[in-house]
């Protein structure tokens, strides 16, 4: 009786809704009164309300269990399982899906969801990476220091520069530090993209929008207001190094006064013809849009005279003939008197040859050849060495051509050293740079310089052998004939008919169109102008100083500079010995320092890389910039070094300054004080940067994803 | 004549402020109330908090959510533990019903108010029946014990049918009685017409969803028209009978209440093993689908 009156029993006597149900009940679905089931007269229980809630309630659940378990293997990888709209930015993951594209970024539709889901594959997806890895698998090429997962994308002593500048005193108790501790403390300074990027919160949010607060999970300092609370700017904006040493005070005070022009920023900085309403404006600008107006002349005046490669040595033969020694054939013009000054260039390929340091060391240290004394045995076997290695040199670049000279400057990178053995890396790290700086020698000059002024030299037949590589060369061949080719022909000048030879000398002087190679003995060529014809740069034979000259294309010449690139290696790595150093610097490398300011590291100082590293010092802080022989078109000669692909943490955009009247002039901000910029004030920003005015969120001005190479131009 | 002096000084438990029972229950709704408030502040706080770390709030908030709803099932288990009796049912239930309000504000921080996607969708609309009859079931369980006072006082629900078939059964024997004279025969006639049906059967789907008192009014004017057929006798019978239709409706109303009352609080679990399924499914689903909380 109990037991019946209580309101969970599924089924209730039949006699219920009468008003006279049974006082025991039912036993289950079955009267309880009932002797058997088979009485047709017995009650039929009923169902109560717990027994149709029971019932909806299990049927709810098991049509839930079956529905997920049949479609589980199709829910994953599946739209219908998102927990929200993907931004505009992403929207293309769904387009390309549903248009059947198929260019290199389509993801198909089975697989829309493990583009950027690791536990979105479907059966037929295998790959298995972390979704940070999937997300960079597009965005590699914005931040390629993001694929490390650190913060800040920073890797190695910039990573631990920035941890240990969070390092702060920590008073919290431990359940504080608990709770307050950030996920990238906890994972050991490792990142996930979507840590800070959150998808699927519709097509309006925007993912890179970050809350102060965000950047306060690492950054622990309390930040309440952008005026009071942020540290206070060092050398902003001029913290960063410059490759051009500029002086803006001298040129305003000096120069523009001199020539009573106006010193305005906007002249060389702003670029109004650009789209915008102030225009473009540079950080660094360009030697041809600021400089070139007065400083090209010089530059041209500097380089007109060529770069001398290669010199033959006026010796005075018959006096080294007299003494009984004999050097063989040489050039009259060179011939006269013991005179000149060993080149720059062709002291380096002497000291690259087997031998030519020794030669170096017996040479006067004034360099002056005049200052040797043909009576005397030990000067005359100077001369003779010389003599030799000028031919060896000559003959090597002749036969060899650019791998030779590309060999020999490898040595002098190397420095005659054996002592140290480089790594695989850093050797096959050269080769662009030495590839780069071989490509520009022209073997054929060498060839004919050779052929020109050492006829009775004893050039190989390389020559002949390499005479299908150009036309140049069957009159090179053909006029060697009468050397190793005599031997052969035993008297006969040619085998060709001399119709058919006019021919060949004929068809390959027509082709012949090296500017800087006259040939002397084809009449119809003028030798003499051989400088108008170099007005734009380049190789030729320069007959009156009896020399190999490389006139560079003007200001910015890669092969000059690459020479320049060179000497500071050597002179960071101590690969030159100490009392040729003044003697190794380049008369044209002067005019380069006067704005790339360039110096060597101290000895002292410890170096990266010491023997492949340069140091180009910032101009006016001395800070540093380290180059290294693998880059092929080295940073340090480029005026605004801060590449597309550089992130520095600080970002600024003038445009939306200088649309305000009061910071319309430049100089509102950059002013120029005794010696250089005055670096700016916080209070100079704080004024408009507010919460309720311009906005003072971390992110405003600051990039997060910086990488190593910004934070080394950032924090040197 | 002083005043001061004649005072008795007041003992100790008179100083003590009293309160009234209308201030009685004001506080027991307006603590809990507060206490639902201060814990939906202090989750949305703690989510801040988790996404200014850079943790995943979204699972801040789900797996509160999820801690909330396990422990308003905890009510079903109590219910049927009879045997250990872990603190009141009424406290119980009382927390069963703060701690669900709390639940749609965690609901809210977790999800917001719209869903998409099929199977979020799914268990969005499982989440929002389980709630939407639990609130109107509370709404009903609030105002109706009101309503079934005035209509008879206590009458357990199973007990309903007997007594209606006891007042149909007195009804038909005053009917009878009132039929064997002539100045009492109306009443007979009257009830034959218009009564009989009304103590015999159940009230109609409309009373049963929505009960009013228009069809017992109109019976006792009917009935009350009549009198002037009827001699004193006759009126008396009549009174009676008047009297038995009250005592219908009112047992019709009060299992319509009971029923209304029973009708909610099962409705309230029938989503309930549907929600369990889906809500593991999404919690395996978030966790393959993320690389960071």
């Amino acid at each position: 009786m109990k037991q019946y009156r209580l309101p969970k029993q599924s089924y209730k006597c039949g006699n219920s809704p009468s008003g006279l149900p049974c006082p025991a009940g039912p036993r289950g679905n079955r009267c309880s009164q009932s002797p058997s089931d088979s009485d047709s007269n017995a009650c039929r229980p009923l169902r109560t309300l717990v027994w149709w809630s029971r019932s909806i309630q299990m049927t709810a659940t098991l049509v839930a269990l079956l529905v997920v378990s049949l479609a589980w293997s199709n829910l994953v990888g599946k739209q219908s399982i998102a927990p929200g709209p993907l931004t505009r930015a992403h929207a293309q993951l769904l387009v390309s899906a549903q248009s059947g594209d198929s260019g290199p970024h389509s993801i198909d539709s089975e697989n829309r969801c493990a583009s950027c889901h690791p536990g979105g594959e479907t059966a037929t997806a295998t790959a298995s990476a972390k979704q940070s890895t999937l997300c960079l698998k597009c965005h590699i090429q914005d931040m390629p220091d993001a694929m490390h997962g650190s913060p800040h994308d920073l890797q190695g002593t910039a990573l631990a520069e920035l941890v240990r500048n969070g390092d702060r005193p920590d008073t919290k108790t431990f359940l504080t530090k608990l709770v307050s501790r950030s996920p990238i403390q906890w994972q050991g300074n490792q990142t996930e993209c979507s840590q800070c990027h959150r998808e699927h919160q519709g097509s309006k949010h925007e993912l890179q929008n970050m809350t102060t607060a965000r950047c306060q999970a690492c950054h622990r300092d309390a930040f309440h207001s952008f005026s009071t609370d942020h540290p206070e700017f060092k050398d902003y904006p001029y913290r960063g190094d410059t490759n051009i040493a500029f002086d803006h005070i001298k040129h305003r005070d000096l120069h523009f006064t001199k020539k009573g022009a106006d010193f305005d920023c906007k002249a060389c900085h702003v670029q109004e013809d650009q789209v915008g309403v102030v225009g473009q404006v540079f950080r660094s600008v360009s030697f041809e849009r600021a400089c070139s107006s007065c400083h090209l002349e010089p530059v041209k005046s500097a380089l007109q005279d060529g770069l001398i490669v290669l010199q033959v040595p006026s010796i005075n033969t018959n006096a080294m003939t007299v003494a009984g020694s004999e050097i063989g054939p040489w050039p009259t013009q060179a011939s006269q008197l013991t005179d000149g000054v060993i080149p720059t260039i062709m002291r380096l390929l002497i000291e690259s040859e087997p031998g030519g340091l020794n030669l170096l060391d017996q040479l006067p240290a004034s360099g002056r050849l005049a200052e040797l004394d043909t009576t005397t045995k030990k000067d005359r076997d100077t001369l003779l060495k010389l003599s030799l290695m000028t031919k060896q040199i000559m003959q090597k670049m002749a036969n060899e051509g650019q791998p030779g000279f590309r060999l020999a400057v490898e040595k002098l990178l190397e420095g005659g050293r054996t002592d140290t053995v480089e790594p695989a890396e850093q050797l096959a790290s050269r080769k662009p740079w030495l590839d780069r700086f071989a490509s520009g020698i022209p073997p054929d000059l060498f060839r004919a310089a050779y052929d020109e002024w050492f006829e009775e030299g004893n050039l190989k037949t390389k020559t002949a052998q390499s005479a299908p590589r150009g036309i140049s060369t069957f009159r090179e061949a053909s006029s060697n004939r009468s050397q190793d080719d005599d031997l052969l022909l035993g008297g006969e000048k040619s085998l060709l008919n001399p119709a058919e030879e006019d021919l060949l000398n004929k068809g390959a002087s027509d082709l012949l169109d090296t500017p800087g190679k006259p040939n002397p003995k084809s009449t119809g060529f003028k030798d003499s102008r051989a400088w108008d014809q170099l007005a734009f740069g380049g190789w030729m034979i320069d007959r009156q100083r009896m020399s190999i000259v490389y006139v560079p294309t003007g200001h910015a010449d890669p092969w000059l500079s690459k020479w320049i690139e060179l000497e500071e290696m050597r002179r960071g790595s101590n690969a030159l010995p100490g009392d040729q150093r003044a003697q190794q610097t380049f008369a044209l490398a002067q005019q380069c320092r006067q704005c790339h300011s360039l110096h060597s590291i101290e000895p002292s100082q410890p170096s990266p890389s010491s023997t492949w590293s340069v140091s180009f010092r910032k101009a006016n802080q001395g800070g540093q910039d380290i180059i290294k022989s693998d880059s092929i078109s080295n940073e340090c000669w480029k005026s605004d070094k801060r590449a597309a692909n550089l992130r520095p943490i600080t970002r600024f955009d003038h445009g939306p300054h200088l649309t305000l009247p009061k910071l319309n002039d430049c100089q509102s901000c950059h002013q120029l004080g005794k010696t250089d910029f005055i670096p700016m004030q916080k209070s100079q920003c704080s004024s408009c940067h507010q919460a309720n005015a311009a906005g003072e969120s971390c992110t405003q001005c600051h990039h997060y994803h910086v990488g190593s190479k910004s934070w080394v131009g950032q924090h040197k | 004549m002083n005043t001061k002096t004649q005072t008795q000084p007041r003992s100790l438990l008179e100083t003590l402020p009293t309160f009234s029972a209308t201030s009685v229950r004001v506080g027991r709704r307006l603590i809990p109330t507060a206490m639902v408030i201060l814990g939906w502040l202090t989750l949305r706080a703690f989510r801040d908090r988790s996404a200014e770390n850079l943790y995943n709030e979204a699972f801040v908030t789900g797996y509160s959510l999820a801690a909330i709803c396990i422990f308003l099932m905890l009510l079903g288990v109590r219910k049927r533990v009879i045997t250990t009796q872990i603190g009141r049912l009424a406290v119980w239930q009382r927390t069963h019903h703060y701690l669900g309000l709390l639940s749609l504000g965690a609901y809210a921080l977790h999800a917001g108010v719209l869903t998409t996607g099929w199977l979020e969708s799914l268990l969005a609309l499982s989440f929002w029946a389980i709630a939407l009859t639990g609130l109107i079931g509370w709404y009903v369980n609030r105002t109706s014990p009101k309503m079934l006072a005035a209509a008879g006082g206590q009458i357990l629900r199973q007990d309903i049918s007997e007594k209606s078939k006891l007042i149909a059964k007195e009804a038909y024997t005053l009917a009878l009685t009132a039929a064997g004279k002539n100045d009492t025969a109306a009443l007979a006639d009257h009830y034959q017409a218009s009564l009989s049906t009304f103590f015999s059967t159940r009230r109609g789907w409309v009373y049963r969803i929505k009960p009013s008192g228009g069809k017992r009014r109109k019976l006792l004017d009917d009935l009350e028209s009549i009198d002037r057929y009827l001699s004193e006798e006759g009126r008396t019978q009549r009174r009676a009978m008047s009297v038995l239709v009250s005592s219908k409706d009112d047992l019709d109303f009060q299992s319509a209440i009971q029923n209304r009352i029973r009708f909610w609080a099962a409705s309230h679990t029938w989503a309930l093993g549907c929600f369990v399924v889906l809500t593991i499914a999404h919690v395996i689903i978030a966790h393959q689908f993320t690389s960071s909380w």
